[in-house]
């Protein structure tokens, strides 16, 4: 344990002693927030009493949180180029610390980024949260569906050369994202194998749920939601499903393909 | 009996058609300083991956400090340090972070390590940078720093993979200086190398390595005198020339003549003895004497010159 969290605190020293990393951790979410009230702000609301953003804002998260995608691969694909990982496996450090350690810090990073689009979009956007366990869940759910983007970037570190693996990653993501329908509705079935399109259904159902923490448990049942049809509840093993997965997949091909 | 630390059997690996080490078999007694002497892509970086469990062998095996490298690479990784050709450690951290990061992943607490480190900062003349990022730091310095975190466990079996590699003069006499102390501490050392100066400086015992194959083993000591002592004849002719008629010539002058080996057309080269006066001899059936040479080298045997005559090829070729 004390290894692992040696190797997460090594990566987030990088994370604060790189310029260039605070444009990235702190500079991008605010710029993202700032841009979107700046496009949005005069849009009427198409569903009173709430904001336009209400409904945006979730698709707009996952849009933020998509970027671990890239930090991911480029964070994997560097420690590849430079050696450094295979010189710590000259130690007796087990490959569950080394992604151990990455992880924590990579979900740190989430963290700090979801805090601050959460904080800027109550503050600048308006936008409702219907109680703190609606605020707390779905803040959680994005942490998955972070984990998800860091699966996704791993599988591409572990199979491109390092500059492909800083180069592609968005190229991989975006159409992702897009093609959830959390932007432009799609009534293609596909949306179901994406778990942006999870993650945004549960942010806007719960959003939407009223307002107190009765409400918010209340909607967390297994009664098809109004928008898909589908039970907001479901949306929980759905996002963990994918996140799993695409963990797992990145996991075994990097460790496999970069450290046997 | 001194006993034997390190031992590989039949160690192979292949990288889809190239066999960069095959069916190796070597041994290292404890407190021994073994290099890997050999040009590059001889096998060598190939062979230490391999024993520092940072490689998987194609076939054969290894036992380092008791533990096969197959069955059980977390237990050899306990004992070893590794210091790595490249400068491999984490710019964006101090010297004094990557030694203590590194000396975490043996779970030791920078804490119990606090003298030791201080002392390695010392020895390699670092201790003023201790606290400088690391990519702040000269390319000497870095290499220091290089061979600092591979020994922060203070590790019974220490690879040292090109440890002067790239570095000037001063700073490889002050790298080698330290090899020889921790050689005295009683440390177990392999090291590769493409510098015979090197090897025949630090090393006990020289493995040379060609083609992933050993192809000769002794002290430095007995290698050159397995060419035989004496002088080292480097012959380049004007033109070509028939010099394998010339290299029987040669070979029945008599038992002064160690060994001749043909390198080209119109290069041959001699081990002798009986020094210069032999000159003589030689240029006696030469075509037409000395003047059929556009340049002779002469000189005291070295590890290049074994390695030429067992190899038709020089170290750094």
């Amino acid at each position: 344990m004390r290894k692992m969290w040696n190797l997460a605190l090594k990566n987030i020293k990088f994370r604060f002693r790189e310029p260039q990393q605070y444009l990235f951790i702190f500079g991008f979410p605010i710029l993202f927030v700032f841009v979107f009230w700046v496009i949005f702000k005069d849009m009427p609301s198409s569903v009173p009493p709430h904001n336009q953003f209400d409904v945006f804002v979730w698709g707009f998260i996952a849009f933020t949180v998509a970027f671990a995608t890239q930090s991911a691969s480029m964070a994997f694909s560097r420690e590849k180029e430079k050696g450094t990982l295979r010189r710590l496996m000259t130690t007796p450090v087990r490959t569950s610390s080394i992604f151990g350690g990455f992880l924590l810090s990579e979900v740190l990073v989430i963290i700090i980024q979801l805090a601050i689009v959460y904080i800027l979009s109550f503050a600048l956007l308006g936008v409702h949260f219907s109680s703190i366990l609606a605020l707390v869940l779905t803040f959680l759910m994005y942490i998955l569906c972070g984990l998800f983007c860091v699966g996704i970037g791993l599988i591409l570190a572990a199979l491109l050369k390092p500059k492909l693996a800083g180069e592609l990653p968005m190229i991989v993501i975006m159409p992702i994202v897009f093609l959830s329908g959390i932007f432009v509705p799609l009534s293609s079935e596909i949306v179901y194998f994406n778990p942006f399109f999870w993650i945004a259904s549960f942010g806007r159902e719960l959003g939407f749920s009223g307002s107190g923490l009765f409400d918010t448990i209340k909607i967390l049942d297994f009664v098809g939601s109004v928008d898909t049809g589908i039970a907001v509840f479901w949306c929980i093993p759905m996002t963990i499903l994918f996140s799993a997965v695409f963990l797992g997949i990145g996991l075994y091909l990097f460790n496999k393909r970069c450290l046997k | 009996m001194t006993k034997i630390v390190i031992q590989t059997m039949d160690l192979t690996k292949q990288f889809d058609d190239l066999v960069a080490v095959n069916e190796l078999n070597i041994y290292v007694k404890r407190g021994e300083l073994v290099g890997l002497l050999g040009p590059n892509g001889a096998g060598k970086t190939t062979t230490i991956s391999m024993l520092s469990t940072i490689l998987k062998p194609t076939n054969g095996d290894a036992n380092v400090n008791g533990h096969s490298i197959n069955a059980n690479p977390h237990e050899v990784r306990k004992k070893i340090g590794v210091v790595p050709q490249e400068n491999i450690f984490y710019e964006y951290l101090t010297a004094k972070e990557n030694c203590e990061l590194f000396a975490s992943m043996h779970g030791i607490k920078k804490e119990e390590i606090k003298s030791h480190v201080k002392d390695l900062f010392q020895r390699l003349q670092l201790e003023e940078k201790m606290n400088t990022k690391s990519s702040k730091l000269s390319g000497g310095m870095k290499k220091r720093l290089n061979i600092m975190m591979g020994l922060i466990i203070d590790p019974d079996i220490i690879f040292l993979d090109e440890p002067s590699a790239g570095l000037d003069p001063q700073a490889a006499r002050l790298t080698w200086d330290f090899i020889r102390g921790l050689k005295h501490t009683g440390k177990t050392i392999i090291l590769t190398t493409h510098n015979m100066h090197e090897a025949e400086e630090l090393c006990d015992r020289i493995y040379i390595i060609d083609e992933g194959k050993i192809i000769a083993e002794g002290s430095p000591q007995a290698l050159r005198a397995n060419i035989g002592d004496g002088e080292f004849f480097d012959l380049k002719f004007k033109s070509k020339t028939d010099l394998e008629q010339l290299k029987s010539k040669l070979e029945d002058l008599g038992s002064y003549i160690n060994k001749v080996q043909v390198l080209s057309e119109d290069r041959m080269v001699i081990s002798a003895t009986g020094g210069v006066k032999r000159l003589l001899e030689i240029e006696e059936l030469l075509p037409e004497g000395l003047d059929s040479l556009q340049n002779l080298n002469i000189h005291g045997n070295t590890l290049e010159d074994v390695f030429l005559l067992l190899t038709g090829r020089k170290l750094r070729e």
